[in-house]
């Protein structure tokens, strides 16, 4: 089986993307845990919301009412956990109604902007 | 989005070998994920790659549970897995905390959760979001299935 090459250059950035809405699947939360684990690994990571994704930033949601944990709360304590970058699909938000004035975290960028963070090299994907 | 084998067809192109991680989300049979990710592995063996790990996580750890029983005349996607990890000696994790929510134990895991038994199949090492977080830094490419 081939292995990988051993002379790396700098050490792979994480880049963590949210696609789905906050509830209804278990996906939102697990995927912030891997945030999480990131995070405390020391890993260069960065999270981008888009599409569905921008639900889960979403400042008025009250998730007691279905006995599931704030998956808005969670997101703004992430430069707690030492994540570099947390990205926002403008786009996304437009198509929804709904602007920077409406979410609690995250940095809003254009589509462009999302083409070359997506695109860059040296960096692994991991899609939620 | 291209067909497993044109995906690895594309990077069999390529110069050099390259070792793939893969994030497996979806559960077998409800979904098409997690049978697209045994034919992506497979595909990616034959062209001359490696697969650094696969990572099992949210739904995806029930393709570790040796109580699927497929339909006699369906093919069993934990089954298959077990076949692919063993021919090829593949490292393959299941995450431990998604895992034991879902009821996929091994059998020490069993006995600390005061449950009858452990179900998860033999070659799968039940481990944590480090393993991702490793995967995700050494292997050349991530791809998710979910």
């Amino acid at each position: 089986m081939a292995k990988p090459s051993t002379d790396k250059p700098a050490q792979k950035e994480i880049l963590l993307v949210f696609r789905h809405a906050p509830y209804g699947s278990a996906l939102a939360r697990e995927g912030l845990e891997a945030v999480l684990a990131c995070g405390a690994m020391g890993a260069k990571t960065s999270v981008l919301y888009i599409n569905e994704g921008v639900w889960q930033l979403l400042e008025a949601q009250n998730s007691a009412a279905i006995d599931c944990k704030n998956q808005a709360a969670m997101a703004s304590a992430l430069p707690l956990y030492d994540i570099d970058d947390i990205w926002v699909d403008e786009d996304s938000l437009r198509q929804r109604n709904l602007s920077g004035a409406d979410i609690n975290a995250g940095k809003i960028i254009s589509r462009s902007r999302v083409q070359t963070l997506l695109a860059s090299s040296n960096k692994s994907i991991l899609s939620f | 989005m291209p067909t497993p084998t044109a995906l690895a067809e594309l990077f069999k192109k390529t110069a050099d070998p390259m070792n793939f991680a893969l994030l497996i989300l979806g559960p077998p049979y409800s979904t098409q994920a997690a049978a697209s990710a045994l034919r992506f592995a497979r595909a990616t063996l034959a062209s001359g790659h490696g697969i650094y790990r696969l990572f099992f996580y949210h739904d995806g750890v029930h393709n570790a549970s040796s109580l699927v029983s497929a339909a006699q005349d369906e093919i069993s996607l934990p089954q298959q897995w077990q076949a692919l990890i063993e021919q090829h000696k593949i490292d393959s994790v299941v995450c431990i905390a998604a895992a034991t929510r879902r009821g996929v134990l091994n059998e020490q895991e069993a006995k600390r959760q005061g449950k009858t038994g452990g179900n998860l199949i033999d070659g799968h090492e039940l481990s944590g979001l480090g393993q991702l977080v490793d995967a995700a830094t050494n292997a050349d490419r991530v791809i998710t299935f979910g």
